[in-house]
């Protein structure tokens, strides 16, 4: 079984200039998604009995990444060879390109592709997406957790207002995890027998994103429903929220720890939101 | 499965052991640096300055590349009590250009680059790791077992340099367990500020920067105060005695906040945001409490062979730490190459050096500058003196300057022959 | 059948159930929407912005084959919106593809012409002038939905489902649970602050703890960046305007100052309740009830009221 780990080195912590929009970053790295991705990945290895490729897309600096997973214990490494500047212009691009440099460093399709569920920089997520439509792969996006019956991988996934959705996975698949797994940590002369590898990497001619213009970001007026009164005083009395009746905002003590629960829970009793009641 | 085995193993990438490191990989020699942290530099405090003339040896024409943060072209240095302050300042433009004196760093940055140059060379830097044992045969030293899995690993020659307090050279019977009286305590905050707004309240322009160190402003706790630019933040931080500070039951950050509320300091700070806070131990006790500095198969170097030379509130710690590390890493090279296992050249080599040469000639520093006198009596003194001589009392007639000092010094209960004495152990200590 | 807009959502539904930011994408469109998936026509009720629906119901939700069934169906819409669920994100970049089209992901606005697409953290806006076919996808909340409309009647669309592309299988759908329901849709949140955490204690066990207090509440729990920021909670659960922004009718705030970075991510919350030792702290000051008291003493004895064995560790 072949399986994929896709491990971005991306900007961390990009500083907006908060009159300009200038951007500035000097730090880049693997996220904690991506190394939770790893760790499935090598868990599945064993488990199911595969291989491990690390691939990331970026500048030689990035074989860092690529030694952190063959001292965890993957098996091959390459690198596909592209420059991201923090620019805005690379910011507004998603993972389309991203997952076509991904994609030519592989000879065959993998089994199972794993991807953390969202970059430090682009943040979109949408990678591993692409990398399912161009590998003709199935997909689960935001696994919390991955686990296998017998053979087939199981996935849940996050939807919308906090449910979950299991799915069973076909080979090939994309997953892509949040983080929360942590990496296992790599033995000595792992970590040492890594350091001395040479790391392959394979170049990549990359499409230019949109051209975009860049200003620090203001929340937009939020709309709301025009208020319904039939008079125009009432409208604005509606609008204003003046003479709403609410209850007078109190404050309490100094209270000790019993008092101040007794309040606490006294006061979600009165509005409701205590439906059994507590001793 | 066999212990993987190296030439030498560096514990530490602070300074000394980067410098290490650095010497033994050109030297064409197998070596593994450790670091406890997820980079070198991650956690390491220090007040601010570094000077770099060390450098020298290790790259030529390295202040172009060294991350700096300033030069320090002002260095002021204070005398305060409770309501008054007195200032030494000297500026030159001399220090802002090459070959340069004092630079302002941040830690994270200058400790990734020498080890980045280590790394260069060809050593085997090994992060997140800690050194959690030496692993012996008989009497000697033959490696150091790691928190990894698989961690052991064997080597020629060990060079501890794991900083104050060293665990590696305790262990090695090399130092004592801890003597608070020769240890200070520094503790530190970083404040942000913009750059235009340290630049004219410190006088400085472009790459400039300043270096105030304090006297009189740890309440009565035998220690000093700095103050130290950065590009857009300030270091600020005081050195305490432990003994002093145990016994005066106050809190180091109560001294440190009376220190940057003091008048003649708070307009510095003004505005200025927290972004950091620190306290770390400094090796004090200088020459003469100096541990044994090799035993067979290890060497130590830097903070952790008490190397810093701290007399008091002038703090030199990394440069030392530099110059001891790069003659560790040459006598263990020395040593592997010929295949003998006599590390003793290395304290020749430093004594050959500037380390240990320093070393003798201000041992007496410490003990001077945190003395009762020069902490409390002098400070008062010279403020109380400054202040006669400016107070203007007409219609009475000016005192003689002669006459001023002595009833200044009478006042505070000096006498002549203890100053006479104390200059003289300042000349010989300083001059 | 009426000819495709230019400008059209296009919202996943799952048996009937409209993912949140329907509305919004709908209304960002003047009103135009396509829902596909399950129980479409059920859904279209429930639409409060839309004037024109177009609805095309599928056996089942899966991304591969429904952006296979759809890309020729929009063949002529020059601007095809999602909503940023995570059925609308999973569907948006298969879309793209399969329609050989650009995607800008994370929009805050959607024109004809632009799209402004909100990065780094919202700190940044990046405006993208349109010069082909896209697909988008719009952050829910970035707009706000106007005076609500009557549904208008839904015209059938029809697609067929491929069964030559690969999808995961649905084996199950969980239904929520309170402790890991994204903040965004909790009705009741407890947030801790740094007055919870007394200097050197583990933060991380004083999170499971208000975890668990919140989950005897059916509520959430949610935290300010100093208690993301120290690695005791992590970023998901950070409320303010550069974490989560909520909106929950209960907000119970354990030694939190209420610093406005803070509060504009609490939207309008109609009960608050403070325990904090300040009494003149914004939090407090904002509340219905404020309780002057020693947070971690008051989280630990709702623990003990609540669930009982917790104080035994
Ligand atoms: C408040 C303060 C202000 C100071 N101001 C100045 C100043 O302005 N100028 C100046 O020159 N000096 C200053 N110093 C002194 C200076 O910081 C030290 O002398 C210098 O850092 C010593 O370098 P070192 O390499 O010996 O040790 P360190 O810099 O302490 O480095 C030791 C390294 O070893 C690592 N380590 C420790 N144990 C292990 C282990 N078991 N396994 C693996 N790794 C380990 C640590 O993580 C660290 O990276 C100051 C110190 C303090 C506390
Ligand atoms: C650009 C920017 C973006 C930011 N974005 C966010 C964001 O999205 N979300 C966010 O939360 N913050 C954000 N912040 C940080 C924000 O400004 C505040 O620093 C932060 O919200 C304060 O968190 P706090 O209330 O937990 O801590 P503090 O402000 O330190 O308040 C602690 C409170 O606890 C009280 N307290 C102390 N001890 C006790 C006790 N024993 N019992 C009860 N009460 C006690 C104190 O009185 C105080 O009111 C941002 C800051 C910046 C600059
Ligand atoms: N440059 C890259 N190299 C390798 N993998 C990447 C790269 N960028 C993104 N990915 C993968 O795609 C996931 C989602 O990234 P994004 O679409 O940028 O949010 C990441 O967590 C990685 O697993």
């Amino acid at each position: 079984m072949q399986i994929v780990a896709a491990l971005s080195w991306s900007w961390q912590r990009i500083e907006v200039d908060p009159l300009t929009g200038a951007l500035d970053a000097d730090h880049r790295g693997v996220n904690a998604a991506e190394l939770a991705a790893l760790e499935h990945a090598l868990r599945l290895a064993e488990e199911l009995d595969g291989r491990v490729l690390a691939v990331t897309v970026g500048p030689p600096e990035a074989d860092e990444v690529l030694r952190t997973a063959l001292a965890a214990g993957a098996h091959e490494a390459i690198r596909v060879e592209r420059e991201t500047p923090p620019d805005a212009r690379w910011l507004a691009s998603n993972g389309a390109e991203t997952a076509r440099a991904i994609t030519t460093a592989l000879t065959t399709t993998p089994d199972l592709v794993l991807c953390g569920d969202r970059s430090s920089d682009g943040a979109t997520g949408a990678t591993p997406a692409f990398l399912a439509a161009r590998l003709g792969a199935a997909q689960a996006l935001g696994v919390v957790k991955l686990e296998t019956d017998g053979r087939a991988i199981l996935a849940h996934r996050r939807l919308d207002g906090g449910s979950r959705e299991v799915l069973r996975l076909p080979a090939p698949a994309v997953v892509s995890v949040e983080g929360g797994t942590r990496l296992r940590r790599a033995s000595l002369p792992a970590v040492l027998a890594a350091q001395r590898t040479p790391i392959r990497s394979v170049p990549f001619e990359t499409r230019p994103g949109p051209m975009v213009v860049a200003r620090p970001r203001r929340p937009r007026p939020r709309e709301l429903p025009p208020p319904v009164a039939p008079t125009a005083h009432r409208r604005i009395l509606e609008l204003t929220g003046a003479l709403v009746e609410r209850t007078p905002p109190t404050i309490v003590g100094p209270l000790s720890a019993p008092e101040a629960a007794d309040a606490l829970l006294g006061y979600l009793q009165r509005h409701g939101y205590l439906n059994v009641e507590q001793s | 499965m066999s212990a993987e085995r190296v030439d030498a193993v560096v514990v530490g990438a602070g300074p000394a052991g980067s410098a290490a490191a650095l010497e033994l990989a050109r030297a064409g020699r197998s070596v593994v640096l450790l670091e406890r942290g997820p980079f070198p530099g991650a956690k390491n405090v220090y007040g601010g300055v570094v000077y770099g003339r060390v450098l020298d040896e290790v790259l030529p024409n390295w202040w172009e590349e060294v991350p700096v943060q300033r030069w320090v072209t002002r260095r002021s240095t204070m005398v305060l009590t409770g309501t008054q302050a007195l200032t030494v300042d000297f500026r030159t433009q001399d220090w802002g250009s090459a070959p340069h004196n004092g630079m302002t760093t941040y830690r994270a940055d200058f400790d990734s680059w020498l080890a980045g140059k280590a790394v260069e060379a060809g050593a085997q830097l090994v992060t997140s790791t800690v050194a959690t044992e030496l692993l012996r045969e008989g009497g000697r030293v033959v490696g150091v077992r790691t928190d990894r899995p698989d961690g052991d690993i064997r080597a020629d020659v060990v060079i501890a340099c794991d900083g104050v307090n060293s665990f590696l050279a305790k262990q090695a019977g090399l130092l004592p367990t801890t003597d608070p009286a020769h240890h200070t305590l520094g503790v530190k905050e970083t404040l942000a500020l913009p750059r235009r707004a340290i630049e004219e309240r410190f006088g400085l322009r472009g790459d400039e920067g300043a270096d105030f160190e304090v006297l009189g402003c740890t309440g009565g706790i035998p220690g000093g105060g700095f103050l130290y630019t950065n590009r857009d933040t300030i270091s600020v931080g005081v050195v305490l005695s432990l003994t002093g500070l145990a016994e005066s039951g106050r809190r180091p950050e109560d001294v440190l906040a009376d220190f940057k509320a003091h008048p003649a300091i708070a307009p510095y700070l003004r505005g200025a945001e927290l972004k950091e806070y620190s306290a770390h131990m400094i090796p004090e006790g200088g020459y003469r409490s100096m541990p044994p500095l090799s035993t067979d198969g290890m060497l130590i170097a830097g903070d952790a062979a008490a190397m810093c030379l701290a007399a008091g509130i002038w703090l030199e710690g990394v440069n030392f730490a530099i110059g001891s590390g790069l003659a560790a890493g040459r006598a263990a090279a020395e040593a592997i190459a010929t295949g003998s296992r006599d590390l003793t050249g290395y304290r020749k080599r430093l004594e050959d050096d500037f380390v240990l040469t320093d070393h003798k000639n201000l041992q007496r520093a410490p003990h001077l500058v945190l003395s009762d006198r020069v902490q409390r009596q002098y400070p008062k003194l010279l403020c109380d003196l400054a202040q006669e001589v400016f107070t203007v009392r007409n219609p009475e007639p000016k005192p003689g300057l002669r006459k001023l000092f002595r009833r200044t010094a009478a006042r505070h209960g000096i006498r002549l022959r203890e100053l006479v004495a104390d200059a003289w152990a300042g000349f010989r200590t300083f001059g | 059948m009426t000819e495709l807009p230019d400008l059209l959502a296009v919202v996943v539904v799952r048996e009937a159930a409209l993912p949140s930011g329907a509305d919004e994408a709908a209304a960002e469109c003047g009103g135009a929407v396509l829902l596909v998936g399950t129980g479409t026509r059920a859904a279209a009720h429930e639409l409060t912005a839309a004037r024109k629906i177009w609805i095309c119901e599928v056996p089942r939700v899966a991304p591969g084959a429904l952006a296979a069934a759809l890309a020729p169906v929009l063949q002529g819409v020059p601007v095809v919106l999602l909503p940023a669920s995570p059925d609308g994100r999973d569907l948006a970049a298969r879309l793209a593809f399969d329609a050989d089209r650009r995607l800008l992901a994370g929009a805050a606005r959607c024109t004809s012409t632009h799209v402004e697409l909100s990065r780094v953290d919202d700190r940044l806006a990046v405006e993208v002038e349109l010069d082909g076919p896209v697909v988008v996808t719009l952050q829910p909340g970035a707009r706000g939905v106007p005076e609500p409309l009557p549904s208008p009647e839904p015209v059938e669309l029809v697609a067929t489902l491929p069964d030559d592309v690969l999808d995961a299988e649905t084996v199950q759908v969980l239904a929520p649970d309170p402790e890991t329901v994204e903040l965004t849709e909790a009705e009741r949140i407890l947030g801790a602050g740094a007055g919870l955490v007394r200097p050197g204690e583990d933060g991380t066990a004083v999170m499971r703890t208000l975890t668990e207090v919140a989950a005897a509440l059916g509520a959430s729990a949610g935290a300010t960046r100093v208690i993301t920021d120290a690695g005791w909670a992590d970023h998901d659960r950070q409320i303010g305007t550069t974490g989560v922004v909520v909106d929950p009718d209960l907000y119970v705030a354990f030694g939190i100052s209420g610093a406005s970075q803070h509060v504009g991510g609490l939207g309008r919350p109609e009960h608050v309740i403070s325990v904090n030792t300040d009494p003149s702290c914004p939090m407090t000051a904002m509340a219905d009830l404020g309780i002057v008291a020693d947070a971690p003493e008051v989280l630990r004895e709702l623990a003990r009221r609540l669930n009982g064995a917790t104080d035994e560790r």
